[in-house]
């Protein structure tokens, strides 16, 4: 029975984070690097949406432009929400308001992944391919996340209590950046460069069929977020209050980890690790809707991590300059503060 | 609420840790509790009260100590002999659903974390988790069942506070809504007054006891404050530090005559005066 300001205060607070999300969308097709009249880009899309794409040859290039931002866009709002999702997940499960989709690892093991395929074929003298955004990387970061969420999994049944399971977590991540060093150190300089571009993170020159099953993923988590929603709230209490209530707290933990895995293993392979605003979404929706129920946080979370995502993306595109920012520094740079602020605010 | 309702807890042994280095911190536990009684389990600091209502509770499983003789296997023989179990209404609460157990015992624990942004109205309502749908929201029965909770705590015109502006003795009153509002026979309290000033604690105590006499629950509570257990309580479960047998429980009076409180601490300069119930130097 919460008053009905805050019922109303909440009502207008989705509705405007909802609608700003859709202009952001809707401007990060318009917005990019390269300088598109609004008129040309919308009579691109139009006539390719009437005959099938194949128009004559003057449209064809402003065409691929145009579907390479939608499809940028579209990656940048599944990022969005799949992080901000993942974020509150961590934070609650792990009672920590400095959690991270990656806290457990996923983003080094992922790495661990990709730099054995990028690295490690060239440290062995095999040759490289144009493999730098296809369908090796992702692959190889997919297994890197998911046999570590098994692992992770495995130990979360013997290391019940959460910090010890948070340490572990930190040193397997650990110990897979030491070995992401070892092969750097032992590959060749254009190899290098390519796992260095991957850690900066992008949502670009991702084909359709990797949007696809990038949205498979992050639906699938996001939904499975969804269904603990009530477990969540007990777990604010603490695991033991869960407990106390009958609530099997380790099914719950099992299926925390499985979305966390779908949703930050997902966009670190198609993506890149992008870091710092997967903190920093939970607060600010925390901070916009001041309320701690997950009925009301998860929602607000998974908006605006699509609104946030999407001005990364366009602010990473530094419109009609034809100069790119890597998503990450735009990233820590929108983040940071925002961690920052956290802290202060906490301070005793 | 008119049922009677009973837990029964058969040699029950507290510890941790297996074979050689097993450590007991109580054995030979026998206790009943019924609908309608207030309970206070007493006993020194680090004696296993919180263990107790936690076994209780299935927050730990029963402990089954194992004797290190090569090979073999065999249960402690305590004070009682027979199998450790814990029942309700004469069934054994293990192998129960956490909807059964909820309906049967709310646990409150001894410190609990004050969320900030969670409301009281949404922090009781975490405890009706078995009776809202798939995603938390209350229905008007679960509305009326957190508004008279709160009612009772004397809390209804703080619905909506943010928990994290409480005062303790408000909080401490809020968890007990939320166990009020799971609507379970019994509630069991981890030292609900530790933190609490004389006038907080009193007023606890007096809810409590409402809760037990007037709603008909089982409240069991744990302090180690004897004298205010003995003011206000109906029985007393006793761990004592020396002597045996080390788990006594009865009416307040039955402890008092029993001499049982002599040997709750082991130091020997202090004795209890039962006449004026309270502790002395001798």
């Amino acid at each position: 029975m919460k008053s009905g300001a805050t019922n109303r205060r909440h009502s207008v607070a989705f509705a405007v984070i909802a609608l700003a999300a859709v202009a952001a969308f809707v401007c990060s097709i318009f917005v990019g690097s390269v300088f598109i009249s609004p008129s040309e880009l919308l009579s691109s899309l139009f006539s390719s949406l009437a005959n099938g794409g194949k128009e004559g040859s003057a449209n064809d290039v402003v065409a691929t432009i145009v579907n390479f931002r939608l499809l940028k866009s579209v990656t940048a709002l599944l990022a969005g929400m799949a992080l901000g999702c993942c974020g509150l997940l961590m934070q609650t499960l792990f009672k920590n308001p400095l959690a991270d989709p990656y806290i457990l690892g996923i983003s080094s093991a992922s790495g661990l992944g990709v730099s054995l395929y990028i690295l490690g074929a060239s440290a062995f003298g095999v040759g490289q391919g144009t493999f730098i955004h296809g369908f090796g990387v992702a692959g190889a970061s997919l297994a890197g996340a998911f046999l570590l969420a098994l692992l992770i999994i495995y130990v979360s049944r013997r290391l019940t209590d959460n910090l010890s399971l948070l340490i572990f977590g930190i040193m397997v991540g650990s110990v897979a950046s030491a070995l992401i060093t070892m092969l750097q150190y032992l590959s060749a300089d254009s190899a290098l460069k390519a796992y260095v571009l991957w850690t900066m993170g992008s949502f670009a020159a991702i084909p359709g069929s990797s949007v696809a099953i990038l949205a498979g993923m992050v639906v699938l988590g996001l939904l499975m977020s969804v269904l603990v929603i009530k477990d969540l709230n007990t777990l604010l209490l603490g695991e033991n209050y869960a407990k106390s209530l009958g609530i099997d707290t380790m099914r719950v933990k099992m299926k925390i980890l499985v979305a966390a895995t779908l949703l930050a293993g997902g966009v670190t392979a198609f993506c890149g690790p992008i870091g710092f605003v997967g903190i920093a979404i939970p607060h600010i929706a925390r901070f916009i809707f001041r309320n701690s129920n997950h009925r009301v946080l998860l929602p607000a979370t998974i908006l605006m991590g699509a609104l946030v995502m999407l001005l990364v993306d366009i602010i990473a595109s530094v419109p009609s300059s034809g100069v790119v920012i890597p998503v990450n520094t735009v990233a820590a740079l929108m983040g940071i503060p925002v961690i920052i602020a956290i802290i202060w605010k906490h301070r005793k | 609420m008119t049922e009677v309702h009973k837990i029964e807890i058969k040699n029950l042994t507290l510890g941790f840790g297996k074979g050689r280095k097993a450590r007991i911190l109580c054995s030979g536990i026998n206790a009943t509790a019924c609908s309608g009684q207030v309970i206070a389990l007493v006993g020194a600091n680090g004696k296993g009260k919180s263990t107790l209502l936690k076994t209780l509770c299935s927050l730990l499983p029963l402990y089954r100590p194992l004797l290190p003789d090569a090979g073999r296997t065999s249960v402690a023989a305590s004070a009682g002999s027979g199998a450790t179990e814990i029942l309700f209404d004469g069934e054994p609460l293990a192998g129960l659903s956490g909807n059964e157990l909820s309906a049967r015992l709310a646990y409150v624990p001894s410190r609990l974390e004050r969320v900030e942004g969670l409301s009281v109205h949404d922090m009781v309502g975490i405890n009706r988790y078995y009776k809202t749908n798939w995603v938390g929201t209350l229905g008007s029965v679960d509305e009326d069942a957190v508004l008279n909770a709160l009612k009772l705590v004397g809390l209804d015109s703080m619905v909506d506070a943010d928990c994290s502006t409480l005062s303790d003795g408000e909080f401490q009153r809020v968890a007990i809504a939320a166990a009020l509002a799971q609507e379970s026979a019994a509630i069991v309290l981890d030292e609900p007054t530790a933190f609490l000033d004389i006038a907080n604690k009193f007023n606890a105590t007096q809810l409590l006891s409402y809760i037990a006499h007037q709603q008909n629950k089982i409240v069991l509570f744990s302090t180690h404050d004897l004298q205010h257990a003995l003011r206000c309580c109906d029985r007393i479960w006793l761990m004592a530090e020396e002597g045996e047998p080390q788990f006594v429980e009865g009416s307040t009076a039955e402890i008092i005559e029993s001499g049982a409180i002599n040997r709750l601490f082991s130091t020997p300069d202090i004795r209890f005066n039962s006449q004026l119930c309270t502790f002395e130097r001798i």
